[in-house]
């Protein structure tokens, strides 16, 4: 019993001496440090750019027909010769997500035909108003020098991924999903 | 060396309040002390809480509370200032009087038992002498002639001193059996009564622990068992008790409701048990008495079992004085210096030290221990423990008995002590080793497991009948 009891203490003053002598930390010290998400993974969501800077998303609404939660409101408008928004012939004018009803199933990623909407790294998703959490097209949309692709481009599995960290694409889903 | 001034008038002016200035100064003296204790503990225990989380954390691979302050040192004192300042729900249907008695109830006794607790020996005699005129007051009043012939470097220092704290200690159940009655929520009563039953069991086993104590001591009074220890490890009593010692941990670990017996306030069971209608202060004097009981079981223990303030090795401190001023003549002022750190090594540096090990012990046994469930509780209490403190008792005394009759000078000598040290020791080994063989241990696991060991895979494991 007693020769029991100092096993089991001994094994708990490893692990504390392994700490204390800088071993065995399994934490991450989290707001200094972030955890890298494999590129299956489901945060926020991201509206993607070609490399010219044209806008993927057509305003189709695919995106909000199929989203279970019915988290998405869009509005399109037309592109004209003055005000080319995106590849297409017409684009999203207003883009909303209501982040505290998205479920993040990434069903609005898989039905958009145009690779527009994708589930992002990010996983920072605290507010200080419940206003803050209806996503505008603008806090989404990537900023115009990260686009990447060429127009008409369709293939949903590396559409989030940048050629140049096209690890996902060969078939490794624990590659680190690139931070556009 | 002495002050530019007298202190003799201020205590002349107060006596006029307190019946003669004697009576001032044992009031002045008095307060010091507590000022010194009791201010002292409630400032270290935020970081006893903060070191209790660290090491918690440690034994879990993780670096535990590092934000507020440098190495999180402030977490505890912000968790008080947090704790203060939230809103006091009483809930509808508490037995309100007792509903607000219980908390002072848990936090008084510990406050109490916390008076007796020798920290420091007894200034007396010519060093009592130097203290006085250094301060310039009546020698008739305090010296070692005078009305107050002994300063203890404890608060109080009654003749009954462990008979006191065993009491004073006991009565802390009530303020948690009230608290959990007074809650009007089943949970909370049966977190109450677990308490009051539990502490039932294990204060015997800690009377029996102590009364070899007692024994050896030949005394009640703290001071006296401290001075049975005097002179260097070998003679502390864990030599002449080593299994008492043992039995004296665990059933302190029992008294203070800390894990592995932390059944009042069972989490997983009882969702926080006596406290769970408790909220902002009250629930944080529910805390504050919980450490403070921890702090003074371990000065018990240090107290009974490890030699109270004495160190490992017993140092001539007026030898070492008169060499130090011997060296050079321009060394010859720090004799009084030199006693003075003598008095002062105990409270500021062995008891803390030995008092840390036991708070420690406390937080590590909390980080390994799993919770024991209620008759396990009552099985190790009374058919266990309650043997073990019997026969050790009945060992001790006798072999005091023949030790006292063959030598005749009313002392337990140092050999005498190594032999009961030995022989119950040894017996505890044998029996812990015999009784808990491989045979028995795997039958105990087999009786204790709810799904068999080796269920096929792929296979739902059926319940052990």
């Amino acid at each position: 019993m007693l020769v029991d009891f100092l096993k089991g203490s001994a094994l708990a003053l490893k692990h504390m001496g392994n700490f204390i002598i800088g071993k065995g930390n399994v934490t991450l010290e989290y707001p200094e440090v972030k955890r890298e998400q494999p590129a299956f993974f489901r945060g926020r969501h991201r509206l993607q750019r070609y490399r010219d800077g044209l806008e993927r998303c057509v305003g189709c609404s695919l995106c909000a027909a199929v989203c279970p939660s019915e988290a998405i409101y869009l509005e399109a408008a037309e592109n004209t010769d003055e005000n080319q928004v995106s590849a297409g012939e017409r684009y999203a004018e207003i883009y909303q997500i209501h982040l505290l009803r998205c479920i993040f199933c990434g069903f609005c990623e898989e039905a958009c035909p145009e690779n527009a909407i994708v589930m992002g790294a990010s996983y920072e998703l605290a507010m200080n108003k419940r206003t803050d959490f209806i996503a505008e097209k603008d806090d989404m949309l990537d900023p115009a020098e990260k686009g990447f692709g060429d127009y008409h481009e369709y293939d949903p599995y590396i559409s989030h991924v940048t050629p140049e960290s096209d690890k996902s694409a060969k078939g490794d889903p624990w590659a680190v999903k690139a931070e556009h | 060396m002495q002050l530019p001034f007298s202190l003799q008038p201020l205590f002349d002016f107060l006596g006029q309040f307190t019946d003669g200035p004697a009576n001032a100064l044992i009031i002045v003296i008095a307060l010091i002390k507590i000022a010194l204790i009791v201010g002292g503990l409630l400032q270290i225990i935020p970081f006893i809480i903060l070191f209790e989380r660290k090491i918690i954390s440690w034994v879990q691979d993780r670096p535990g509370p590092n934000r507020a302050g440098p190495w999180g040192l402030l977490h505890g004192i912000l968790d008080g200032v947090k704790l203060f300042f939230k809103e006091e729900i009483t809930p509808k249907g508490v037995d309100k009087p007792l509903y607000l008695l219980a908390p002072g109830l848990t936090v008084a006794p510990a406050f109490l038992a916390l008076c007796l607790v020798p920290v420091g020996p007894i200034i007396q005699g010519a060093h009592l002498d130097a203290l006085v005129s250094f301060l310039r007051l009546d020698p008739s009043i305090i010296g070692p002639g005078g009305i107050i012939s002994e300063i203890p470097l404890a608060i109080t220092n009654p003749n009954i001193g462990i008979l006191y704290v065993l009491a004073v200690t006991s009565i802390g159940v009530y303020g948690i059996t009230l608290a959990g009655w007074s809650s009007n929520n089943k949970w909370s009563l049966l977190g109450g009564i677990r308490a009051s039953a539990q502490m039932v069991s294990y204060e015997i086993t800690l009377s029996l622990s102590i009364i070899g104590v007692v024994l050896l001591a030949g005394s009640l009074n703290l001071y006296n068992i401290i001075d049975s220890q005097a002179g260097g490890f070998w003679h502390w009593n864990v030599m002449a008790q080593p299994v008492a010692f043992l039995l004296f941990i665990i059933a302190m670990f029992a008294e203070t409701n800390r894990l592995p017996f932390d059944l009042a306030e069972a989490e997983p069971e009882l969702t926080g048990g006596f406290h769970t209608e408790y909220s902002s202060m009250r629930f944080a004097l529910f805390f504050l008495g919980e450490y403070i009981n921890m702090v003074i079981v371990s000065a018990m223990c240090v107290t009974l079992f490890l030699g109270g303030y004495h160190g490992l090795f017993p140092l001539p401190w007026e030898a070492i004085a008169t060499w130090i001023t011997n060296i050079s003549p321009s060394f010859a002022g720090f004799y009084p210096w030199v006693i003075m750190a003598s008095y002062l090594i105990g409270p500021m540096v062995i008891v803390p030290a030995k008092v840390g090990f036991f708070i420690f012990l406390f937080i590590f046994a909390r980080a390994t221990l799993p919770r024991l469930r209620y008759d396990q509780l009552m099985d190790l209490g009374w058919k266990r423990l309650l043997p073990i403190g019997l026969i050790n008792l009945v060992i001790t005394s006798g072999i005091i008995a023949i030790d006292l009759m063959v030598t005749g000078n009313g002392q337990v000598e140092l050999a005498t002590k190594w032999i009961i040290g030995a022989i119950t020791l040894g017996l505890f080994l044998a029996w812990d080793l015999l009784y808990y063989s491989p045979r028995r241990k795997a039958q105990l696991e087999k009786d204790y497991r709810l799904y068999p060991k080796s269920a096929k895979k792929g296979e739902k494991p059926a319940l052990a009948s």
